[in-house]
């Protein structure tokens, strides 16, 4: 009876382990296996698609607005001809609601991108608004107040993020921070992530509708 | 008897532990080995008292589903050669020292995005694609006593641009809400012409718009779908609901068509001159309905999901 029993173990062992690391066993729901793996559909775009993917998550009871700065260097040629290179600066104020889901958002910045960070001026992280908190009790958007970052920008050039990655920033309620508040920056890097997915290349489909809508497209 | 009921619950009972502890022991390694994030993240937290968040970790998404806004419009040439003449003029703001030809500018345009979730919750986008650019106010005391409207002092023209957002599944639908919106750049004059006795016409300022978004509205219909006004879309081209959508799928929403406006003679047109196009002005008679429903323009709006 023992030994049927080391033998069941066993095969349990290997059946889990090979289900969870095995690509083509479906025992776990999509959900629970990309999870974990990253293999159904991906979670950074990759550098084929040419995009850095910023990920917004606010763990706080707040509706949070996140102002994300992403900086280029782009190479302008004046009038006479002369080359030039330029920065150029985009940013994007993205809501996020305290529940489920609706929590997190994203947005996705054509590469090469220099540096991102939170703030209008990513260069002043301690002194500029880099998240937006509402006012819980506010029936009106435009009440609540701005938090600095605290965080200095991310900037590629230091290794700190590479085109096809995923910057991750997340607001959580800590006390000892102003406002209550505070950022945190992570890198999920697209060369530690799968190359093939069960599921939809989603950034890859992203790039390739962009491409498509070129004003000769 | 006794004795081999008593074999037979140890053996059972060692099964089961042996049963549970593999249990343990073969999620612990495949969670270690596969995951990035074992531990929640207030756990790791403990071990992070120093702020820095190096220990800290961050669960990985289910999955995302991006919506991408393209905004194909351009200007009507019509409207491209006033622009034209109003820079000449000075009278023409958001241009600057572009070396960007006035035809290739993009209109500005803006619509509302709701991300429905599969848990009913849901988060709206303002998407906001476009140049800011707005005719001046005309300085002249004489313009400024028919009532020419201010300048269009507009905070949505300093606006950031947005076009790309990503939802984290399980996304179930996505809908433009409410019209798009379209940046009319030039002044439109509404102008009254009453017909004398001999014929000849009278026009009047009546009123002055200055720049500003205008909805993108659609065709009037009958009951049987027959086109009754001419407004910016037809009623069978709406923009669609992304709906059914899978995790790691797209959508994508574009809006294309020509911002235009009617021209008509200004309201100081002597009669008895040929007018050419080169004097026109954007504008409308007051009872000429069909050339009023016609502004901001034409569009088309394509969803598609990927």
């Amino acid at each position: 009876m023992r030994s049927y029993a080391r033998l069941t173990t066993v095969l349990l062992f290997a059946l889990i382990l090979s289900t969870a690391c095995n690509p083509n066993a479906r025992l776990f729901n999509d959900e629970f296996r990309n999870f974990t793996q990253g293999d159904v559909v991906p979670l950074t775009p990759g550098v084929d698609s040419g995009l850095v993917f910023v990920r917004l998550i606010n763990e706080t009871p707040s509706a949070v607005e996140f102002v994300v700065t992403a900086e280029k260097q782009v190479l302008i040629t004046d009038e006479e001809g002369d080359a030039f290179v330029a920065t150029s600066v985009e940013t994007v104020r993205l809501l996020t609601i305290p529940v489920e889901t609706a929590n997190e958002t994203g947005a996705l910045f054509d590469c090469p991108v220099t540096r991102i960070g939170l703030g209008e001026d990513i260069d002043r992280p301690t002194t500029d608004a880099g998240i937006f908190v509402l006012d819980p009790a506010a029936t009106q958007t435009d009440q609540g107040f701005g938090v600095p970052s605290n965080l200095a920008p991310l900037d590629s050039r230091a290794g700190n993020f590479g085109c096809g990655d995923t910057i991750v920033i997340r607001a959580i309620t800590d006390q000892s921070a102003v406002g209550n508040v505070k950022i945190q920056s992570f890198l999920l890097p697209w060369a530690t992530q799968p190359m093939e997915f069960l599921g939809p290349h989603t950034f890859n489909n992203v790039r390739i509708f962009l491409s498509e809508q070129t004003p000769e497209g | 008897m006794l004795a081999m009921q008593n074999s037979l619950a140890a053996s059972l009972k060692s099964w089961q532990s042996l049963m549970l502890g593999g249990l343990a022991a073969a999620c612990s390694v495949a969670a270690l080995g596969c995951s990035t994030s074992v531990f929640n993240s207030e756990f790791v937290e403990i071990f992070d008292s120093s702020g820095t968040g190096a220990l800290a970790t961050v669960e990985n998404a289910t999955g995302h589903v991006p919506v991408i806004f393209v905004n194909r419009l351009r200007y009507s040439p019509q409207l491209v050669n006033y622009m034209a003449r109003l820079n000449q003029e000075r009278r023409l703001s958001g241009v600057g020292d572009s070396l960007v030809e006035l035809s290739d500018l993009s209109p500005r345009c803006r619509l509302r995005v709701q991300v429905t979730f599969e848990n009913g919750n849901v988060v709206e986008y303002e998407f906001v694609s476009g140049d800011g650019v707005f005719e001046f106010e005309p300085r002249d005391e004489d313009e400024i006593d028919l009532g020419i409207a201010p300048d269009p002092v507009d905070p949505n023209l300093t606006e950031n641009t947005l076009t790309r957002t990503v939802s984290s599944c399980n996304v179930a639908r996505v809908d433009i809400v409410g019209n798009a919106q379209v940046f009319m750049p030039v002044f439109i004059r509404t102008i009254n012409v009453e017909v004398g006795d001999l014929a000849q016409q009278t026009r009047t300022l009546v009123t002055t718009d200055a720049p500003q978004f205008r909805a993108v509205l659609a065709d009037e219909v009958d009951g049987d779908l027959n086109v009754t006004l001419l407004r910016n879309f037809g009623v069978r081209e709406a923009p669609a609901p992304a709906q059914n959508l899978t995790c790691g799928s797209m959508v994508g929403i574009v809006l294309s068509g020509s911002v235009s406006v009617p021209f008509t003679p200004p309201e100081d047109d002597p009669q008895d001159t040929f007018i050419s196009e080169q004097d026109l002005v954007p504008g409308f008679v007051d009872t000429d309905t069909r050339s009023a429903a016609t502004i901001p323009g034409r569009y088309e709006f394509l969803v598609t999901v990927r």
